[in-house]
Order: structure tokens, then sequence, then C-alpha cells
């Protein structure tokens, strides 16, 4: 029986070397790019023939589109719109990810249960906005670390203090979606080991069994909400950080 | 007793006339969208933006909990790449790591809604 942490093993299948860092293809990789392939398939197929009243498919892309876009627009303001390609990029990679790691059977990986992956991707966020900040701020941005109305001799504690704080953005990004899809499989994992521990019972085969599969069965539809809530408070959150570099509060 | 009645069943009588044209052409007068309607379709469109599922999510303890350890992490790490760059021991990261607690005690009480921020809002209690 398969300890409940092997499921996050990364495992190469081609080794590679480039610079003496390791970018070896691993299962992580392949799954990432099913992810994408996935992506790919949904968006193009999505916008192969768009007709002004959308088929089944075109509804469901423009949909997608349109609820980040709104988001965008709810939390950043109307320049926030210009943000979509990457908030959507962003958003749609994160739910691909999540929702296929949940796929049984296929040995399925979720990438996103890796903080080096979430933190990558907060990193992109973080980064972003900086440059935003900085590109229509300039120096200005720094007012971001001065709340209203501070008396001078705060300042000296409260500015360290926002600094932190600002720069603990990405970590939290990155730890809470980590946090939520690692949990998440570990659980299903050791309620999979009691499926088989207790049905293993000799003088009574299966029955105890039934028990923990019927959790499992609840605990499955529980993390596909976890795994698209997860998408989404990612982006929310991506578009909360941008409405700080464009609007400064 | 039956004056009072019949004083009564006059005023109800006067009322009805009265009253019904006068709602009638307040009613006529509105276009098309009243503003119940509108006001019903804006709050629509908003719980439609932010989903309910994801803003109990956001407001759970447990979510609360992790912006507290991404600041004492990001505090500590922040130290300690300064102490290696900078050669100062264990100063920064001591320092850096105290930050990061106030931080993470500053995310909690920001996040968990009792106050919003603003300095005039003395009002704790809520």
């Amino acid at each position: 029986m398969a300890g409940p942490m092997e499921q996050f093993e990364i495992v190469r299948s081609v080794p590679l070397s480039l610079g003496g860092y390791d970018v070896s293809w691993t299962n992580s990789s392949l799954w990432m790019a099913i992810a994408l392939g996935f992506v790919a398939i949904f968006l193009f197929v999505g916008t192969a023939k768009p007709q002004l009243i959308p088929g089944r498919w075109q509804a469901a892309v423009e949909y997608l589109y349109e609820f980040i876009g709104k988001m965008l627009q709810e939390n950043a303001g109307p320049e926030g719109r210009r943000y979509v390609p990457l908030i959507f990029s962003v958003f749609i990679f994160v739910l691909a990810c999540n929702l296929l790691g949940l796929i049984p059977f296929v040995g399925a990986f979720t990438p996103t249960s890796h903080i080096g992956v979430t933190l990558g991707l907060a990193m992109i966020v973080f980064v972003l906005v900086l440059v935003v900040g900085f590109a229509r701020h300039g120096l200005h941005f720094f007012s971001l670390f001065v709340p209203k109305d501070t008396p001078l001799v705060l300042m000296l504690i409260v500015v360290p203090i926002e600094v932190v704080s600002f720069l603990s953005r990405p970590f939290t990004l990155a730890i809470r979606l980590f946090a939520n899809m690692t949990a998440g499989h570990v659980l299903l994992k050791v309620f999979g080991g009691f499926i088989v521990a207790l049905g293993s019972f000799h003088a009574l085969p299966y029955v105890f069994g039934l028990v923990p599969l019927t959790v499992n069965v609840a605990l499955t539809a529980l993390e596909l909400l976890i795994a698209v809530v997860q998408a989404y408070v990612f982006a929310l959150l991506a578009s909360i950080y941008l409405n700080d570099a464009i609007n400064l509060h | 007793m039956r004056r009072v009645t019949a004083a009564g069943r006059m005023a109800r009588a006067k009322a009805v006339p009265i009253s019904s044209p006068g709602q009638g052409s307040r009613r006529l007068s509105h276009d098309p969208l009243n503003d119940d309607d509108l006001a019903r379709r804006i709050a629509k469109a908003q719980s439609d933006a932010s989903p309910r599922a994801a803003k109990r999510e956001e407001s759970s303890g447990y979510a609360i909990g992790m912006e507290f350890i991404g600041a004492v992490l990001a505090g500590g790490l922040i130290g300690w790449f300064l102490d290696r760059w900078l050669g100062s021991a264990p100063w920064a990261m001591i320092v850096l790591l105290g930050l990061g607690f106030a931080a993470g005690t500053r995310n909690v009480i920001k996040r968990s809604g009792q106050f919003d921020g603003s300095p005039h809002d003395k009002d704790g209690s809520r």
C-alpha cells in the first residue's frame, strides 16, 4: 500500500541538464503540459468558429473570459481590464492543473501541489505588480508603504511592517494554493488506505471498507470544489494586488 | 357605536378612491425599469461576480492563518538572505522575524474585518 506522500514524488522521465541546473522532464512537467494541452483544445475549439449566438463551447469560453474580466473590473477598476490576458492565463492554468490532478487511475499528478510551482506563479504576479506599480507611479509607488495620517514617530515601525507585509504576498499566495492541494490529496489517500485496511478484515470482508469509501466519494466532491475555488482565489488575490499597483489604494 | 362605524366606513370609502388613482399615476410616471428592479439586478450581478463559496473560503480561519504564516515566513526568509549577504550573523533574521510577526498580526486583523484600516474608524466593537 502506497504511503499518502508518495503521490507527490517527482520522477525524472528524461534527465536533462542545462548550465549546471537540473531541467529534467518529470511527471510534473508532463502534467503541466497535459493541462496546457487541455486548455489549448478548450480555447481553440471554443473560438474556432465564432458566432453571434454562441454554441456550447463558445459560450463556455466566453463565460470564463467574462468572469475574469468582471472580477478584474470590480477589484482593480476599468484599468484592470488591461491585465485580463495574464490573470486569465494564470487562472485557467491553475484550474486545469487542479482539476486534472484529481483524475483517478491514470497516475495523475498535481503540479500545483508543489510549492515550487505555486511560488513561481505567485512570483509572476508579484513581479507584474512591481513593474506596473513603478511604471505607472514611479517612486511615488513607495507611498503604498505609508498609511494615511501616520505620525512621523510611528513611521519607523509602521513602514518596515508594511514592507514585510507587502513582501509576504507572494508567499501567502503560494502557500495557500499549495497547502490546499497537498492537504486534499493527502486526505484522499489516507481514506483510501482506510478502505483497504478496514475492507480486509477477515471475518467480514469488504463491509467495513464501505464507510471510508463513502467518505472518499464525498471528499472527492469537496476536492472538486476546492480545486475550482482555489484557482478563483488565486486570480482574485492577484487582481486585488494589481489594484494596489494601479490605484495606490 | 353606529356613528363611529359610519364615520369609519366613510373614511374608508374616502380613502380608497383617493389613494388608488394616486398610486396608479405614480406607478405610471416611473419608467418601466423601476428602482427596485434595478437594485435587485445590481445585487444579483454583484453576487454573480464574487461566488459565495469563495467568500466563505476567504473569511475562514484557515485562510487567515495562512496569511499569518506567510508573513512570518517572508520575514524569516528575507532576514536569512540579508544575513548571508551582509554577514551580520543572526541579527537581520531576528529583527525581520519580529517584523514578520507584526506584519502577520496586522494581516490577520485587516483580513478578519475587525476594522477597515482607516485610522478614524475607532469603533472596535464590531
